[in-house]
């Protein structure tokens, strides 16, 4: 009989109990370990960061700069103490002034993230409860608010997922 | 008005310190091309006359929320490279390292007998007119103030682990316990969150320890190498020259903390 544990990280380690049959062939300490799985929200995320620092001036028909890579790269980390493996990917729109919004859209939840700068994001979450207009906070680097709405929409989301399947 | 030294704060006849690093990162101002590289370091030439050429060092932002795992970079290659540049001292115990978004004073012991350590208050003070140098010429080319995003400060401590005076990983620092056995090698890795008063996050300490030897004898040392790094209250100088301040207190405080009595009295505690 195989056992198989998941570790929060994505990492999968498959060991072998001493069974007959599943030990045929294979040493006592047998395992198989699988590489910690990358959330599916990171390469679809570095993608479109890649696209908007590189755009043209004028991208927006007037003068609009690229996306500024430190403000691009300030959004990965910051998207890195807000996301759970199984968190949705977020769309990335550009900004007029080299800044960004990171969003998300659910039925019932929406969640927009406005970079302005590194340590300047304004941060907007609309719910059923808070109505449309919506509930907004100024943050600089502490993002553990965000981190409980993104925590509540994944929620959301595989419960959805889990409801049509 | 001349800096002093905090009362209180731990300090020690002969710590095992080999290199100490202030630094800065700024949002790279739009106007500046890499030939302007030169006329920098022409602003502290009399002082720093040699030079060296690295590879740039990736931003870093302090950013708090979930825990996380390891972290990835976001690199992308669009329009020509940026270089780093050392400007050194004669004697290359002294080095400024600048690139587009960064500036940074270096301290390295490097020949035992010929270096001693300026001390932080020192190094703080040269660093501080460095920064204004820096923020003047930036401002003589039309562009603003240095926007300052991230401040860090390293301390690199090499323990001997040879001769009268040598420790182990173990015996020197009370994070470690290999649990009798003689490590051949090792490599410790942790950050912890620093708060404020009010208890939100500020900066983050890493640690890092591990066995290695000295590039110039070969002898074996145990790295320990502790870093703050986080964002400034304001993203001017004076904003950043306190946090560099609040860095380097933390630092030597959980240094004595991590350390051990023994290793403490081979160092010569004195306060």
């Amino acid at each position: 009989m195989t056992q198989v544990r998941r570790y929060d990280t994505g990492t999968t380690v498959v060991s072998l109990r001493d069974h007959r049959d599943a030990r045929r062939g294979l040493s006592d300490n047998a395992r198989l370990s699988f590489e910690r799985r990358d959330p599916e929200w990171k390469n679809v995320v570095m993608r479109r960061l890649a696209e908007l620092v590189a755009l043209n001036r004028g991208w927006d028909g007037f003068d609009a700069p690229p996306v500024e890579f430190h403000n691009a790269y300030f959004s990965v980390q910051m998207l890195q103490s807000i996301c759970s493996v199984e968190t949705p990917a977020p769309a990335i729109v550009p900004g007029y002034y080299g800044d960004l919004q990171v969003e998300w859209h659910s039925a019932g939840t929406h969640i927009e993230l406005h970079v302005k700068g590194p340590n300047r994001v304004e941060a907007w979450r609309s719910t059923d409860e808070t109505g449309v207009e919506g509930e907004e906070i100024d943050l600089s680097t502490d993002f553990t608010i965000v981190a409980k709405w993104l925590a509540d929409l994944t929620r959301a989301f595989r419960d959805d997922d889990r409801a049509r399947a | 008005m001349a800096r002093t030294r905090p009362e209180n704060l731990p300090d020690f006849e002969m710590p095992p310190l080999d290199e100490v690093v202030l630094g800065v990162q700024f949002v790279p101002p739009p106007r500046y091309r890499q030939i302007y590289a030169g006329a920098v370091w022409d602003l502290y030439r009399s002082e720093f006359p040699l030079v060296e050429e690295q590879i740039a060092i990736a931003p870093a932002f302090e950013t708090f929320g979930v825990t996380r795992g390891p972290s990835f970079n976001f690199e992308v290659i669009n329009g020509p490279a940026q270089n780093r540049f050392w400007f050194l001292a004669e004697d290359g115990h002294e080095l400024i390292q600048f690139q587009q978004d960064r500036l940074l004073h270096n301290w390295r012991r490097l020949d035992k007998e010929a270096s001693v350590y300026p001390r932080f208050e020192t190094m703080v003070t040269k660093f501080e007119r460095e920064l204004n140098q820096l923020q003047t010429f930036f401002e003589g080319l039309g562009q603003r103030a240095l926007e300052i995003n991230q401040c860090e400060v390293t301390y690199i401590n090499h323990i001997a682990m040879e001769g009268p005076s040598g420790l182990t990983p173990d015996e020197a620092i009370k994070l470690i316990n290999f649990g009798g056995k003689k490590a051949e090698a090792f490599d410790l890795r942790f950050a912890e969150r620093i708060d404020s008063d009010g208890g939100s996050p500020i900066a983050r300490m890493h640690y890092r320890a591990s066995i290695g030897q000295k590039t110039n004898t070969g002898e074996p040392v145990c790295y320990l190498e502790l870093t703050v790094r986080g964002a400034p209250e304001a993203n001017d100088i004076q904003s950043a020259i306190e946090f560099l301040e609040m860095a380097r207190r933390k630092i030597v405080t959980q240094f004595a903390e991590v350390t051990s009595e023994r290793a403490h009295e081979v160092w010569r505690r004195k306060v």
